[in-house]
């Protein structure tokens, strides 16, 4: 289990980078008392056998960690939604993509805080690879989205420290201003 | 803070641009590579990553560049982070907190001397395979 959400959505996104995507979508809502996410990709999917794989932790060919290529992220994010009472959904195709839908109750002792999410949506877009990700955020009916070729470009880079300081501003203000209209 | 749009963060790299060349004319260039494989994220890597940031950014050394990666094959020694800079060997350092982070921008980056008791081996070749 992670410390908190960002470090599931880290996983997921770096998933679906490894996994060759062009595009990542991610959705990540708070509503009613849940969080919802939903992460699709357009990498080169899975087929039943390495998507079963994919989603026990303890799986291991002959012992050659070197040779896991599906990461834990699916495993953690099932154990996740086990543990709080929560729903998950993986659709794969091979050649096609990957969908990921997680549906939990957001106050669950089990659930992770979404406390420094701010950091962790910022690794999101820190990845080598020329990946697009397409960030659609939620609290209530509030929204704010953005892409990561149109804040690369806004910010001059994702990978120099004034671009990375300007991306983590970007975030903040955002998450702030989305928390502060959804109680009025 | 105001919620920023795309035309703020603009703005504000122009300005920042503009004051970071007038505390740093020499701007060398290093880079600081995070590992953020599953076992950085879970040993806290996210943490390292954003002391990193911080504390480039305060001191100025604008021309570093900060990249993630995923496992470099010390899981054992996680987090762990690959600095380069022009004039040094490249080193690997293990059990970066964000203390830690702070002490190899001041005595590495800047200083250009090794944080000894975090320095790592690099796995071997053969145990990396194509990562």
């Amino acid at each position: 289990m992670h410390e908190g959400l960002g470090e599931y959505l880290a996983e997921l996104v770096h998933n679906s980078v490894q996994a060759g995507a062009a595009v990542v979508s991610l959705e990540l809502t708070e509503r009613d008392q849940r969080v919802v996410l939903t992460v699709t990709d357009d990498g080169k999917g899975m087929d039943q056998a390495t998507l079963a794989r994919a989603l026990d932790p303890f799986y291991t060919e002959a012992g050659k960690h070197p040779s896991r290529r599906v990461g834990l992220g699916l495993s953690f994010l099932k154990q996740l939604c086990e543990a709080t009472g929560g729903t998950m959904e993986v659709d794969s195709t091979p050649g096609r993509g990957t969908r990921v839908h997680a549906d939990y109750p957001a106050a669950h002792a089990d659930a992770p805080p979404v406390d420094g999410l701010v950091a962790g949506l910022a690794m999101l877009f820190g990845y080598e690879g020329d990946y697009e990700l397409q960030l659609r955020r939620a609290v209530g009916d509030e929204t704010y989205e953005v892409s990561r070729r149109e804040l690369a470009e806004a910010v001059g880079g994702l990978h120099t420290v004034e671009g990375q300081t300007l991306l983590r501003e970007f975030l903040e203000s955002n998450e702030a201003e989305l928390r502060t209209a959804a109680t009025r | 803070m105001a919620k920023l749009s795309l035309d703020d963060l603009r703005k504000l790299r122009e300005a920042k641009r503009k004051q970071m060349d007038q505390r740093d004319p020499d701007n060398k260039t290093a880079e600081v590579i995070v590992s953020m494989g599953t076992s950085g994220i879970a040993a806290g890597a996210k943490q390292t990553l954003a002391a990193f940031v911080e504390q480039l950014q305060a001191k100025g050394l604008t021309n570093v560049s900060v990249r993630q990666v995923g496992g470099m094959g010390l899981e054992h020694a996680e987090p762990t982070v690959e600095v380069r800079t022009e004039d040094m060997p490249s080193v690997i350092y293990g059990k970066v907190d964000g203390e830690t982070a702070s002490r190899i921008v001041d005595e590495h980056i800047v200083g250009k001397k090794l944080v000894d008791e975090h320095v790592y081996d690099r796995p071997a070749a053969d145990l990396m395979g194509d990562q």
